[in-house]
């Protein structure tokens, strides 16, 4: 009796790593596709446990065995989220609604930061720190959607869509600029062509936060393949 | 042979299939036993190269009940699936007969080196 609890307790073990696995494919999957991906998946998963325990694997080394050769979790979830939103219409934004938003986001929590810094730390008023946090944003949201972006190329995104996903940041970057920035303070780039504005400033710090991020995340990520 | 094997992956998915309906398992075991266990596929991403077949219209796929258990998809082969295999099998002998004519064939097995 005691044997069978343990086994059982076994299989249960097995049958959650598996199914972690599976959660972790099939998260960026379309809602629609999860189900019958995740059925599909799990039956190819298990005839591949079945036939390394025929080999004489245990059954703990015959899911760790299958789950390797089935590929990489979060790799192979992006190639078929992105597989499956091809041939719809705004596909790119569908896809990757998700990077659209985070550089958003990110950039009105830096917003946010630098507005709670400086209410704090000077005699200013919250309006005063609003006015400074306005002036950077222009600055951090570009570096925020820029490091957003390296951050997700060093995870296996196409270049295509992430660049989507950033210039999709710009107007953030361009509004705060136009609504805070007094012709006083930065009168020598109101100045300049409108088009210049955004090459200028925003370009160039999203360059180099996307650069920062890869590399940063990119070398963690070859030591974990590695490991 | 990784990089080979990758950009023919939907070639040989397409000629298993011209075999009858096969389950993505299925058709992992049928490539690997008629290429006797040289040609090892990622299995996941051979779900990926079938729904972009599918999506081609290259073949089609449908849940197909089992006697005990759940059912399975299955994927078919399709009219444009067979027409493409065939353009697919003269690209790949082509492009084979003309390494061919290139190499020297002084190395009969690569293991041998």
């Amino acid at each position: 009796m005691p044997l069978s609890l343990e086994s059982n307790n076994d299989y249960g073990q097995h049958r959650h790593r598996l199914n972690r696995y599976l959660d972790d494919v099939s998260k960026p999957l379309p809602e629609a596709e999860r189900e019958p991906w995740r059925t599909e998946a799990s039956q190819h998963l298990e005839a591949m446990i079945r036939a390394y325990e025929e080999l004489g694997y245990g059954r703990s080394e015959a899911v760790t065995l299958a789950i390797e050769r089935f590929g990489a979790a979060e790799s192979l979830g992006f190639h078929l989220r992105e597989e499956a939103n091809k041939g719809h219409r705004w596909s790119a934004f569908r896809g990757n609604f998700v990077n659209l938003i985070t550089p958003v986001f990110l950039c009105f929590t830096g917003l946010g930061i630098v507005c709670l810094i400086y209410s704090e730390t000077g005699s200013e008023s919250l309006h005063a720190g609003l006015m400074t946090a306005g002036r950077t944003l222009p600055f951090v949201a570009p570096l925020l959607a820029g490091g957003w972006m390296g951050y997700r190329l060093s995870r296996g995104s196409s270049l295509r869509d992430m660049l989507i996903a950033v210039f999709c940041t710009l107007p953030y970057c361009l509004i705060p600029l136009m609504m805070f920035v007094t012709v006083s303070d930065y009168g020598w780039v109101l100045s300049l062509p409108k088009i210049v504005v955004p090459l200028l400033l925003w370009l160039p710090l999203a360059v180099i936060g996307a650069l920062v991020t890869r590399e940063l995340f990119h070398g963690e990520r070859a030591v974990r393949e590695q490991a | 042979m990784g990089e080979l094997l990758k950009g023919n992956t939907p070639t040989l998915i397409l000629a298993v299939l011209e075999g009858g309906a096969l389950h993505g398992y299925a058709i992992a075991r049928e490539i690997e036993k008629r290429s006797a266990d040289t040609l090892s596929l990622g299995e996941g991403s051979l779900y990926l190269v079938l729904r972009t077949l599918e999506r081609e219209n290259f073949v089609t796929s449908e849940w197909e009940p089992q006697p005990s258990g759940p059912a399975r998809r299955v994927y078919n082969l399709t009219t444009s699936g067979r027409s493409e295999l065939l353009r697919r099998e003269h690209n790949w002998r082509a492009f084979a007969d003309a390494v061919d004519r290139v190499l020297p064939g002084r190395i009969p097995d690569a293991s041998l080196s």
